[in-house]
């Protein structure tokens, strides 16, 4: 028997999911050792090993697959422990990442702190001021030299930098995705200056137009790279003195796994891997059940996390915010807002308020016990009695529901002037309705409508409160994967092979310009495929599927469109369709007309995406079940507009294949609880995931 | 701005209820997200950087009246535009043509609402059982709307079409001929009918969503929350105001030059509060000027809304209610409300920017009255952008016209707590995102040399003003272009610090023609220093001057400015900012009294010295006036007011003081403490080495007679009396 691993390292939990060649799914999770990472995910190994009744180096030598996502990289980020780093820039241009195009005040804040000015802030820089270094040299947008580079004072500066003890360099100069050749220099300079300082080159990490984004990724990922290293080394020589000989793979976050000796020169590729990893969990999920269009939603302790599956691929964005700086590189989209089970209610100017503010996993809940004084959204769900005290993580935490109670009598019930149970309700319908607005804007907001899509809930509290934010958002059918909790480790197993490389083209038709192919240079573009193919076979082999794209917009204008590209060699009614078909696809995605073709069109980048399937097995379907399902009691659950009414519960052990549940009902299972509302079903489809039907009211 | 109100037979009555804090909160929320759908959807559509980076628009939902019911945090300015656009709507279209289910009307017209002619609104009236309960707008910039180039407009009407209140959609379809009309004015008719698609695509969203939101929850419950979302944030300013300690405060600011003169034109406000209310009083300020600079009556609310929002509503969320307890008063004729045919194509950057950066100055002295609130009082961020306008042919061989967005890299105004953020951008767009040079250099026939800090940009202080960023460029790929400059804050600084900081720099503009660019490229290197001489401009241009490839550029934006006597900041971050060539040596030597070695590390000595020097040279400063009998500096007070952070008025034996942090009680709080303080004029290079000053102007400094701390630093009118800023109720 092979098994096949998926490891996960969250900020609570380190999550593993195995696969057994005969379909069996495992899911087990340990503490997360902040400290020592690695010491989490051998320890899950270890317990996934005492499931199947052997020890870890036992079940390594059925180890056919090991992957891991672990959010090292944005911790390491947020924390700002990355490595010393220098930075080699154009001269006149070394104040450019801290200027961060003007957004260094407001990148990644939301809304009411960005209204709230005095309280603003510049983000942690990444690299010192004195550790950036200006070169001369410049290069025009055309890719000519207009000051050639002057060498002996680039060796001075990096001679300096190296002094001041930097362990890694990140090199960025203008224009240098039209012409690497200084950037290339510097990239040996530095090799023949510092063999051992880790560098990274704009012109190879992400040869895009736009300095601000080409130097904060190409910083972040020098500055982050010698952590990855080392942490990934570590990880790699842990899992290898077991005896395992087989692929280690880690997860990105642009849609899929890298080889871990990949990981640290793409470090900035492994920022918000954790959220991807969920994502195409769900993708791979609706494969299996034949879902296309799929809205992912995770909701954990502190964030609800949305992504989307359109038509079996998921969502992609090109530049992302982390840690209040930006990363070019394309990566799964997934948008946030501050409401999980921690999220914190409030009374505010005699309304009900809840989130963003969070009390995270410590003190976490007031029913956890450990000092929380903030009722949050878990509190509701415990005095509700949809989560049962005795039955929290499958009975293995103790919670109290009384000072749950105590704390929602306190600072909500007596304030409104509402019963406790109404307050605790309120709480839940100001939060599910904040989760469905979320789900709305991203749907409507790319173009999208969510009635046309199933929803994925997942994450310790998603499936708690999936029946009714999708059911608000109009969505008719949410699915609960059988991996709910563990679905980001569950990605990292499932997930092929993937890389992304990208290249400014910048191409451009003049205005109401007739035919676009007398314009642009057809002979360019396919030389630029070619090389991009290229560099997608050197990655993942000869027989990786290439997918090539074109990102164009309209001149004066600002959205751009990704447009798939044939995989042959182009001519000029190519070129013409291309045009159309990116006509197309921008008015499907912003409206009919809306399409300002008289301006004229830039061909911006170019980009392939190569996959190659990693071999692992699909899960085997469970045996059908031809008994009537079996509640293991009735308890009252307090409802919203309804109030209190008697619910079924049931055990997810219990159920299988075949069973079907009419709401209101709860389905208790180890790591989460599930609701089925009034008017709503479930049913366990034939792989144990659980789809529940929605009586969705129509979209508001 | 009269209260205009429709008539009660065209309005839904609607019954109030009480809703049940669960739902309001939904409600609530629900509105919020259909404006910020209304926003997407307009920037979907439009595509335009305008909208998408420079967020110059706003989208919103208005109540049967006007009042604001949802806001977006875009252009703080529009605060003002599409609440005023329905009040002449229902003033000038209600009886004819009428307001029907399926209309929508546009304007642009300035003096019915429009901040300037490119602000174009699109206003949906929203309906319910054939009743009118509610409005759904949408205003955008938009980058051509006809007209002369701005300096050379004498009256409105040169400025653009005018579009008064104008029912363009029907039965929810544009009126095509119309709308050709209109586009057939503007140099870029096909961006615009973009945007117009987008406007009318947001209010469609918006029509539909709180169509169904009334259909879950019921008309009355949703205006019911309407209404209860203005009461909440009235109650928390007015509960706020109440704190704070009754008085009249007072502020002003100059503008340089009206494109035919170089005149000054006074833009000032004089605010008394009382109880919970503020009433804001404009009368004084300057006759409207023969050119562009002028705003309208709504370009003033615009500019007092962008001022207020920030300092007293910071948490609460933007609608009508927060505006409540504020009343204007304004004199038309005047530069803050011009009349009738007078051009305000510039008003926004003009009269409009100064109004912001005047009420900025008042409510921040209010605030600073109280410990509680004190935190929110900003010094002047910047005193106003100097736009470069090209024109030409770009190295594609196409029309190139416009400018860029380099002006608004600037720093912001500090704080009592911390300095000024470098660069926060324009303050009252809360969230910008500006270009890359490479995507500038891709459109524009120019090579940047830099885009950097510059040195002495920022107001000093004990916490500075945030640095500006200054952006240099020769031509590239083309061999000539025009350009055309105008700005105020040129000989006037409008950038104005508080309690003793400094004011930060003009806009000064470094161009040099024959610069021998090419010569110097050839020897491998770019003319990065601009030495030589400099051509010279007045603020504002009529006629544009040529740009050749020997010629090079520099820019030098105003900044944020200071906050406290510069004396008080620590030395270290002085020297810091001397290493950085952030602040020249001459200004930390001379304004902040730090000395830095020859590899500009701080010298401790040297500085302790230098600011001992100057302390005693500002005791030898003449006081008008002393105070005789003043209570001993130990005596025991009460206070009544804190004066900012370093200052306050005490009760000390049964009297009021203005009293310095040192215990200096030296001027009776009912007289201007300024009377009695030591006072110096100021050179513009002791202020630093980018202020000039005008000549009618002079700027005052004005010291403690007994500690020499440095209170306050005015710019006025020579010959006028300073200016009384904090007469309180005591």
């Amino acid at each position: 028997m092979n098994y096949y691993i998926g490891t996960d390292i969250g900020g609570t939990f380190t999550d593993l999911v195995m696969l057994s060649d005969a379909g069996e799914v495992t899911i087990v999770k340990s503490p997360t050792t902040p400290s020592n990472r690695t010491k989490g995910v051998l320890d899950a190994l270890e317990l996934a090993a005492s499931d199947l009744g052997i020890d870890a180096k036992a079940l390594v030598k059925d180890l056919a697959y090991f992957a891991h996502g672990t959010t090292a990289a944005t911790n390491a980020f947020i924390e700002r422990k990355g490595v010393k780093t220098g930075l080699l820039t154009t001269k006149g241009f070394s104040d450019v990442l801290r200027l961060q195009r003007c957004m260094a005040s407001w990148a990644g804040l939301l809304d009411h702190e960005i209204a709230h000015y005095s309280a603003r802030s510049f983000p942690e820089p990444i690299i010192e001021r004195k550790l950036i270094a200006e070169i001369d040299e410049r290069v025009d947008y055309l890719g000519k030299v207009i000051v050639p580079l002057d060498e002996a004072a680039a060796r001075a500066s990096i001679r300096n930098l190296v002094a001041e003890g930097v362990e890694a360099i990140a090199v960025m100069l203008l224009w240098s995705f039209r012409n690497p050749a200084h950037e290339q220099r510097l990239q040996e300079l530095v090799k023949e200056e510092a063999p051992n300082v880790f560098v990274t080159i704009s012109s190879t990490l992400i040869p895009i137009l736009g300095e601000y984004e080409r130097v904060s990724t190409t910083a972040i990922n020098s500055y982050l790279g010698p952590v990855i290293n080392r942490y990934i080394s570590g990880l790699e020589e842990s899992v290898r003195s077991l005896g395992y000989e087989g692929p280690v793979s880690i997860m990105e976050s642009g849609g899929g796994v890298l080889p871990a000796s990949e990981a640290a020169f793409q470090a900035a590729n492994l920022l918000t891997s954790g959220p991807a990893g969920g994502v195409l969990a769900s993708q791979k999920l609706g494969e299996l059940l034949g879902y296309k269009n799929i809205i992912t939603a995770d909701m954990g302790g502190t964030s609800f996390d949305v992504g989307l599956i359109v038509n079996g691929q998921p969502m992609l964005q090109t530049v992302r915010e982390v840690g209040r700086f930006h990363v070019a590189l394309p990566s799964i989209k997934v948008t946030a807002i501050g409401a999980g089970g921690g999220s914190i209610a409030r009374v505010k100017g005699g309304h009900l308020a809840v989130g963003p503010e969070s009390a995270g996993s410590e003190p976490g809940p007031v029913c956890f016990g450990r000092g929380g004084t903030e009722p949050t959204i878990t509190d509701a769900d415990l005095v509700l009695g949809i989560i049962d005290a005795q039955y929290f993580l499958g009975g293995r935490m103790k919670i109290d529901v009384e000072l749950a109670r105590k704390a929602i009598e306190e600072k909500i019930a007596k304030p409104l002037g509402m019963s406790v149970l109404e307050a605790a309700a309120g709480i839940r319908e100001v939060a599910n309705n904040q989760m469905a607005d979320l789900l709305r804007r991203v749907t409507t907001w790319s173009g999208h409508d969510p009635r046309n899509f199933a929803l994925c809930a997942y994450g310790g509290a998603g499936p708690t409160h999936g029946h009714q934010y999708a059911s608000i958002a109009g969505v008719k059918t949410v699915i609960v994967p059988t991996t709910a909790s563990g679905h980001s480790a569950f990605g990292t197993v499932t997930a092929d092979r993937h890389r992304s490389f990208s290249l400014a083209f910048g191409e451009r038709t003049p205005a109401h310009a007739k035919r676009a192919s007398d314009h642009v240079n057809v002979k360019a573009l396919n030389d630029a495929f070619e090389s991009l193919d290229a560099k997608c076979r050197d990655a993942l082999g000869k027989e990786t599927k290439i997918e090539r794209l074109v990102g164009m917009l309209f001149r004066q204008q600002v959205h751009e469109v990704f447009v798939e590209v044939p995989n042959k060699v182009l001519d000029a009614n190519d070129i013409d369709a291309l045009v159309d078909r990116f006509q197309e696809k921008y008015e499907a995605l912003y409206g009919k007309g809306s399409a300002l073709r008289g301006s004229g069109v830039e061909f911006t980048t170019l980009r392939t995406e190569a996959t190659t399937p990693v071999v692992k097995p699909n899960p085997a379907p469970l045996p059908l079940r031809t008994d009537a399902p079996k509640p293991v009691g009735l308890r009252k659950v307090f409802f919203y507009r309804e109030g209190l009414l008697d619910t079924a519960v049931y055990r997810s052990g219990d159920l299988g294949p075949g069973h079907k549940i009419a709401g209101p009902a709860i389905v208790e299972r180890p790591d989460t609880t599930v609701v089925v509302g009034s008017g709503q079903s479930l049913e366990i489809e034939k792989y144990g995931n659980m789809i529940i039907h929605l009586d969705a009211k129509e979209v508001r | 701005m009269d209260d205009i109100r429709p008539k009660d037979s065209l309005v839904y009555d609607f019954k109030r209820t009480a809703v049940d804090p669960v739902t309001f909160e939904v409600v609530h929320h629900r509105l919020i997200s259909i404006s910020e759908e209304q926003a997407a959807t307009l920037s979907a559509i439009s595509g335009s950087p305008l909208v998408n980076d420079a967020t110059d628009f706003n989208t919103g939902i208005f109540g049967a009246d006007g009042a604001i019911i949802t806001l977006g945090k875009t252009v703080l300015f529009h605060a003002a535009s599409v609440a005023e656009m329905v009040k002449h709507i229902i003033k000038d279209c209600a009886d004819s043509p009428g307001i029907r289910p399926g209309d929508m009307f546009m304007v642009n017209h300035p003096y019915k609402g429009a901040l300037h002619p490119p602000d174009f609104g699109l206003v949906a009236p929203v309906f319910h059982k054939g009743k009118l309960i509610a409005w759904t707008g949408v205003c955008s910039h938009q980058i051509d709307v006809g007209g002369v180039p701005g300096t050379t407009a004498t009256e409105v009407r040169m400025e653009g079409i005018l579009v008064p209140p104008l029912r363009i959609v029907e039965n929810e379809e544009f009126r095509t001929d119309m709308l050709a009309m209109i586009l057939g004015a503007s140099r870029a008719p096909v961006n615009m009918n973009l945007d117009f698609r987008g406007m009318m695509a947001a209010n469609r969203v918006a029509l539909q969503r709180l169509g169904d939101t009334i259909d879950q929850y019921g008309v009355d419950v949703v205006m019911s929350v309407m209404q209860g979302t203005i009461e909440l944030s009235e109650k928390t300013v007015r509960e706020r105001l109440r704190k704070l300690p009754d008085g009249v405060y007072r502020a002003q600011t100059f503008l340089d030059h009206d494109g035919v003169q170089n005149k000054l034109y006074r833009i000032h406000v004089e605010m008394t509060k009382k109880g919970d209310e503020l009433t804001l009083d404009f009368s004084k300020s300057a006759d409207q000027a023969p050119r562009f600079m002028n705003c309208t009556e709504s370009g003033l609310l615009a500019g007092v809304r962008a001022g207020m929002l920030p300092i007293l509503a910071f948490d609460v969320p933007w609608n009508e209610g927060v505006f409540k307890p504020m009343k204007i008063i304004t004199r038309p004729g005047s530069i803050v409300s011009a009349t009738f045919p007078a051009p305000v194509g510039q008003g926004p950057i003009g009269a409009m920017w100064l109004v912001e950066t005047t009420v900025t100055e008042v409510l921040s002295k209010l605030v600073a009255t109280s410990p509680e609130l004190i935190r929110e009082a900003q010094a002047s961020p910047n005193g106003g952008p100097d736009p470069i306008g090209f024109e030409g042919i770009n190295q594609y061989g196409e029309v190139l016209r416009g400018g860029n967005f380099d002006m608004v890299y600037v720093g912001g105004g500090a704080y009592s707590h911390r300095d000024g953020l470098s660069p926060q951008g324009h303050r009252h767009i809360p969230a910008i995102r500006l270009q890359n040079v490479e995507r500038a250099e891709n459109n524009q026939p120019l090579l940047y040399l830099f885009r950097k800090f510059l040195t002495d940009t920022a107001g000093p202080g004990r916490n500075r003003g945030g640095v500006s960023v200054g952006h240099g460029y020769i031509l590239h790929g083309v061999d000539k272009m025009n350009i055309r400059f105008s700005c105020h804050c040129y000989e006037a600084p409008s950038s104005l610090g508080m309690f003793g900081g400094y004011p930060a720099a003009c806009n000064t503009r470094k161009l040099q023609k024959n610069a021998n660019v090419l010569s110097q490229i050839e020897a491998g290197h770019l003319p990065v220093d601009i030495k030589g001489d400099l051509q010279s401009y007045p603020a504002k241009m009529t006629q544009p001057d040529s740009f050749g490839v020997n010629d090079v550029y520099e820019n030098g934006p105003s900044a944020g400015a200071g906050w406290g006597d510069p004396l008080e900041r620590e030395p270290e971050l002085v020297a810091k900012d001397v290493f950085y060539e952030l602040v020249s040596e001459g200004a930390a030597r001379d304004i902040y009294g730090v000395i830095v070695t020859k590899d500009r590390k701080l010298d401790v000595k040297a500085t302790d010295k230098r600011r001992a020097e100057i302390r005693a040279e500002r005791l030898k400063w003449i006081a008008e006036k002393t105070l005789s009998g003043a209570p001993d500096t130990k005596a025991q007070g009460d206070l009544v007011a804190i004066v900012g952070d370093r200052a306050s008025i005490q009760r000390v034996g049964g009297k009021a003081y203005f009293r310095c942090e040192c215990g200096s009680c030296f001027a009776p709080a009912e007289e201007n403490w300024k009377s009695y303080a030591k006072k110096a004029l100021a050179a513009p290079a002791d202020l630093g080495p980018r202020i000039a000053l005008h000549a009618e102007l002079e700027a005052v400094r004005y010291a403690c007679p007994s500690c020499a701390r440095l209170h306050w630093v005015e710019i006025k009118m020579k010959g006028e009396a300073p200016l009384f800023d904090f007469e309180l109720r005591t």
